[in-house]
């Protein structure tokens, strides 16, 4: 090795720690925070216990809103995918009049300011008078989520080999058995990928529930940010501990299943 | 296996991208049991024809009839082809026993019997002791054959290949050759076959289409085609071909008399007199070279100027040029008596060939 590379690598190395550093800090911290054995959250934290996880676990509100999220969570994915899906297939595979026009309106919500969009969305339900809570939020979330159910399927079906549909369309596949056998298994990684941002995205959504919730249906995010701006013990870390942990499995578990990595071209 | 070869006809087979014509009016005949070779430079229409056969492309014009009966506008599913791809296409996600079944799978028909069948069909293809192999642990001959056990096993009425051998080394491409040939006669299937080599064309085919910017230039078996180019095109495309430009100038007995700049008279036997000018395709392997003896008097006979000679073995090719620039070029077979005497580079030797090797062909 050269002088030369020893430096890039050498810098490549210190500009990855670095930014390690820079996302892992803040959850480092909290998760430093969650086992602090104080009344109310302090930094350095100071001794160790268990006892806000106990607290938090058995707390009522607590499991209402996971459950809720986790409830809205997984239908807003079912939907982002069961809308995406089809619509980026035909993006990508059919010459749509105004295709490049669709495909951008479809991907909006990615770029579009989502605290507007949920103030427009609290707007047009007041307006159509629909007064389902669960529902709205639900609406809401497939409608923020599936942009990235889009993006990452259209990316995987651009990479998938058409000549492979092309071959079971010859040996007499149908078009949808062909979908189902060929191209689906080709594009699973993306179909993956885009489920759990969908997943984590509606999960984590705090600008467009917060328009559209109320205390009945109480998702995660709001649930913490009443926390942390009420009594501000350790609770709140551990709470949010707890999430972080909840997404380290879902993604190991889905690299096991598909090859997120792949996916996402790591 | 079993297919029912099938008698395939295209009628002014058409196809449009935009303004541009990929395909013009294409007919052709196709007999129960023949293997044609679809040939022409790249961008010619060759895949778009096939495409069109299969159905992966819609026709904009024209019809396609398999045993009399129009299948244009059957969906491809249901069309009952094997196609093979010059990528081998085979799903990478199953296993070469998944790959060839699908197609039996996608008939409905029982495991057992389609267990069979595959069996059958890999063996046929040597390939017996692979089933369990992915794809990718394959080298590229042993997925071309696992490709066409997958065509034929479905037995369906119709092969169509796609430049089939394009990605496989030369050696391999030859050895395939003849073992696609033979298994194509023996189950006696009608085949389409696309390519842009000449070789392999002349090989595989009991007839071969020349395609031109999407039209067809010629229709005839190699020896026809290759003999008896009724296009300049053909007749440079189609080997190597020595070209003569000249205006008809009445006959002599059976034959039209062309003559051509610095006094070369060409003679060509045809039946009726065309009259202008004329383009006359020679094959090399016509022309005979020899040291100059006394000036030729008659036609189909030339002094040149030798200026290289190759030695390629059993042939010598011999590199002319005419006293008016242009280059002739003459394979001989080499007589194995050496070097012969007075033939170096830079003197004149005399070109002469037989009347009956002059070929009157169309240029456009
Ligand atoms: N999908 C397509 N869209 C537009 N033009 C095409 C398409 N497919 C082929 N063509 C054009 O049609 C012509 C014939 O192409 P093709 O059939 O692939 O030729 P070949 O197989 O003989 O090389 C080419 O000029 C090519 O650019
Ligand atoms: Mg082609």
């Amino acid at each position: 090795m050269n002088g030369r590379s020893i430096a890039t690598s050498a810098m490549l190395y210190t500009v990855t720690a670095a930014t390690l550093v820079f996302i892992a800090a803040p959850l480092l911290v909290t998760m430093s925070l969650s086992v602090s054995d104080t009344q109310f959250v302090s930094f350095p934290p100071r001794g160790f216990t268990l006892a806000w996880y106990g607290k938090v676990l058995r707390d009522p509100d607590f499991q209402s809103a996971l459950s809720f999220s986790l409830w809205l969570a997984s239908f807003a994915t079912f939907g982002a995918l069961v809308l995406g899906l089809p619509a980026a297939f035909a993006l990508v595979r059919f010459p749509v009049p105004g295709g490049a026009a669709i495909r951008s309106l479809l991907l909006s919500p990615l770029i579009f300011p989502v605290l507007v969009t949920g103030l427009g969305l609290l707007q047009l339900f007041s307006m159509l008078g629909w007064g389902s809570v669960p529902v709205n939020l639900l609406i809401a979330h497939i409608l923020v989520t599936s942009p990235y159910v889009v993006r990452t399927v259209s990316a995987s079906l651009m990479l998938a080999d058409i000549t492979l549909e092309e071959a079971a369309r010859t040996l007499g596949a149908s078009r949808w058995r062909t979908f189902r056998r060929v191209t689906l298994p080709q594009i699973a990684p993306g179909v993956a990928a885009g489920g759990l941002f969908a997943f984590m995205v509606s999960f984590d959504n705090y600008p467009v529930s917060m328009w559209l919730a109320d205390a009945q249906n109480d998702p995660m995010p709001m649930f913490i940010y009443r926390k942390a701006t009420g009594v501000f013990d350790p609770s709140v870390a551990t709470v949010s501990t707890l999430l972080i942990g909840l997404a380290i499995v879902v993604v190991l578990i889905l690299d096991r299943l598909v090859g997120l990595r792949r996916a996402m071209g790591m | 296996m079993h297919t029912q070869p099938a008698a395939v006809r295209l009628a002014d087979l058409t196809k449009h991208y935009g303004k541009a014509v990929a395909v013009d009016r294409l007919s052709l005949n196709i007999e129960p049991g023949e293997l044609v070779a679809l040939l022409g430079p790249s961008g010619c229409g060759k895949t778009t024809s096939l495409r069109m056969i299969a159905v992966l492309v819609q026709p904009s014009g024209g019809e396609i009839f398999v045993n009399g009966a129009s299948i244009t506008r059957v969906p491809v599913h249901k069309r009952n082809i094997g196609m093979l791809f010059q990528s081998y296409a085979l799903f990478p996600h199953l296993t070469v026993a998944e790959n060839v079944i699908f197609g039996l799978e996608m008939r409905g028909i029982k495991r057992r019997a389609a267990g069979l069948r595959v069996q059958e069909a890999l063996d046929l293809v040597q390939l017996g002791g692979h089933q369990h192999k992915l794809p990718s642990q394959l080298s590229g001959g042993q997925q071309q054959r696992v490709a066409l056990a997958r065509a034929l096993v479905i037995e369906p009425a119709m092969l169509l290949l796609d430049e089939p051998l394009g990605a496989l080394d030369k050696s391999l491409r030859e050895s395939m050759q003849v073992e696609l040939r033979l298994l194509q006669r023996r189950l006696g299937i009608t085949t389409v076959m696309v390519t842009h080599d000449q070789d392999e064309a002349l090989t595989l085919a009991d007839r071969i289409v020349v395609m031109r910017d999407g039209r067809l230039e010629q229709v005839g078996s190699p020896a026809e085609v290759y003999q008896y180019p009724a296009t300049r095109f053909v007749a440079g495309f189609l080997g190597v071909s020595n070209f003569f430009q000249g205006t008809v100038d009445g006959r002599t007995g059976e034959a039209v008399l062309v003559r051509c700049s610095n006094d070369l008279q060409l003679t060509v036997p045809a039946a009726s007199v065309p009259s202008g000018s004329a383009t006359i395709a020679l094959r090399p392997e016509a022309v005979r070279v020899g040291p100059v003896g006394r000036v030729p008097p008659g036609p189909n006979m030339v002094v040149a100027t030798l200026e290289q000679a190759v030695y390629r073995g059993f042939m010598v090719h011999y590199y002319l040029r005419l006293p008016g620039g242009e280059p002739l070029i003459a394979f001989q077979q080499n007589s194995g008596n050496g070097v012969v005497v007075g033939m170096d580079p830079g003197q004149p030797v005399l070109a002469e060939w037989d009347e009956g090797s002059n070929r009157l062909v169309r240029d456009e």
